[in-house]
């Protein structure tokens, strides 16, 4: 079992050379953090005046009050699951087509030619921003599927991440599926109380021709977490890639993904669910990235705030000039259950190609419809009911659609449980 | 009424400007006007300027993103593009401190 290191260490050059010793990593991947680590000194810490950052505030996020963690602490990927029926142990028979589904660290230790392909060199640089740099120099809990050519795995893949009172999770996941193979990869983000913590996570997704990916990611942490996610995607030729963000916890949750759509007629339909209470801020950033001709994506993200929450969606729809009828659609909904949440939405379309089949974007930010309620109230519903049947249907066309039976039921559960106090205000006589 | 905590000191306050200070996660801006102290969020309801960067007219902050102006007194929005006050807060002086009540909506 490994020690925790001290907390004098944190986020130096010392810090990321005992990591690297601990997880004892051969010399390239150690290069490769310290590289990552000089990255990370070199870029400054971002601000309300830097043009991407104006809509997270970061300057209550102290780095140096957080340590962190090591793999000992429950960040397993092959821990047991309360998410009933869905196992995290590699099954026989995916183990003899030939599957690796392990921790990153043990990954480079077996599989080093293989892992080094990936690691800091596809996917994520550690040039995309400052906590992409902390994530490369740092990262401790990792997880690695590999998945040949051909192999479908029906069972998801599941992982759980959690964060101890004032620690640091900084994972690095990394998933290869290879030409024609399949499979289903769920992360589920938890951890209990209000003290601070922060999750610094990145994921690279690389799809190989004829690839499917189903990737779903929901974060319940505690309200005192920070919290950085970074997702890349990179889909080849006939690929397909179905992503699910759900973000229900968090003081500050601020993710970015991205769909780079290279190979031909690749196919990416992005989901996302937000919903935030009490002071809780989010921010999505996603780009769809059309580098491939006929390529395909459609992007959905939908969130309801309460209280004084506020969310911020920018999405960018890229079409490079080889993108040739491609085929792209980027949606934002926004419930405001209150006069003090607020939403903004920024799309953002480039187009460098000259002949695309469909580019459009749309975003909404708005209240309950009166009428809506009336309508309902009037076919016997008081008003609380009507309006949690409003707000459950706004979020059902995406929840519904989750391909894991047991999180659609945790996720209206979360959901539930976040608007019911809602509910009760809404109800006779308010 | 939530209690008064000390968010700066007075001698940070010269008249006629105004500045910002936090108070755990709140980001405030603190005015003086004339000698009085004013509180109000520091985010402009528009698009999260920092007004306590902005510069003080009369009774008015101007936000120094777009131009909008919140009363310092009230929050109550007096120009475009914010169609929105913004929050204020109570304060008190107690010697050289400055005191805000926070209240968190």
């Amino acid at each position: 079992m490994t020690q925790q290191l001290e907390a004098t260490l944190a986020f130096t050059r010392e810090a990321a050379e005992a990591i690297a010793r601990e997880t004892g990593e051969p010399e390239w991947a150690q290069e490769r953090r310290i590289e990552s680590w000089r990255v990370f000194e070199d870029t400054p810490m971002p601000s309300r005046t830097d043009e991407d950052w104006r809509r997270t505030d970061i300057s209550g996020l102290k780095l140096d009050a957080f340590h962190p963690m090591t793999q000992g602490e429950g960040t397993s990927p092959l821990r047991a699951t309360d998410l009933a029926g869905t196992p995290t142990m590699l099954c026989a028979e995916a183990r003899e087509q030939g599957v690796l589904w392990t921790t990153l660290a043990q990954a480079m230790r077996s599989y080093p030619d293989l892992v080094e392909r990936y690691l800091l060199r596809q996917g994520v640089l550690p040039t995309y921003n400052k906590f992409a740099a902390l994530n490369g120099a740092f990262w401790q809990d990792g997880t690695f599927l590999y998945v040949p050519r051909g192999v479908a795995i029906k069972m998801p893949f599941l992982s759980l991440r959690s964060v101890s009172p004032g620690g640091a999770s900084i994972p690095r996941t990394i998933i290869v599926l290879e030409a024609g193979a399949s499979a289903t990869y769920l992360e589920w983000q938890e951890s209990a109380g209000g003290e601070a913590g922060l999750h610094c996570g990145v994921t690279d997704l690389l799809l190989q021709e004829g690839a499917e990916l189903r990737y779903l990611v929901a974060q319940e942490w505690g309200r005192g977490v920070w919290d950085f996610s970074i997702t890349r995607a990179t889909l080849g030729a006939d690929s397909r890639l179905r992503t699910f963000g759900i973000g229900l916890g968090a003081k500050s949750s601020r993710v970015h993904l991205d769909a780079i759509l290279e190979g031909n007629a690749a196919d990416a339909v992005l989901r996302g669910v937000y919903c935030g209470d009490s002071r809780q801020h989010f921010e999505y950033r996603t780009l769809q990235d059309h580098a491939g001709p006929h390529t395909r994506s459609d992007l959905l993200y939908k969130g309801a705030l309460k209280d004084r929450a506020n969310a911020a969606y920018t999405g960018t729809v890229k079409v490079e000039p080889d993108g040739l009828h491609s085929s792209s659609n980027q949606t934002n909904h926004n419930l405001l259950l209150n006069s003090g949440a607020k939403a903004d939405s920024i799309p953002i379309l480039e187009i460098l190609a000259k002949d695309i089949d469909r580019c459009s974007h749309g975003a909404t930010a708005g209240q309950v419809d009166e009428s809506q309620l009336f309508y309902l109230m009037s076919r016997g519903l008081s008003r609380a009911e009507a309006y949690e049947l409003i707000v459950v249907g706004f979020f059902e066309s995406i929840v519904s659609a989750l391909p894991v039976p047991e999180l659609q039921q945790r996720v209206w559960e979360s959901l539930s449980r976040k608007l019911a106090l809602h509910f009760a205000e809404h109800g006779e006589g308010a | 009424m939530p209690e008064f905590i000390t968010v700066a000191k007075l001698a940070d306050l010269p008249s006629g400007s105004i500045k910002a200070f936090t108070a755990g996660d709140f980001h405030l801006a603190l005015a003086n006007v004339g000698g009085q102290i004013y509180a109000l969020e520091d985010v402009c309801t528009h698009d999260g300027g920092p007004l306590g960067q902005g510069e003080i007219l009369d009774y008015e902050v101007e936000c120094p993103r777009h131009g909008a102006r919140f009363d310092v007194r009230t929050g109550a929005v007096t120009a475009f593009p914010a169609v929105v006050g913004v929050k204020t807060f109570a304060v008190r002086v107690e010697g050289s401190e400055v005191q805000v009540a926070i209240d968190e909506f």
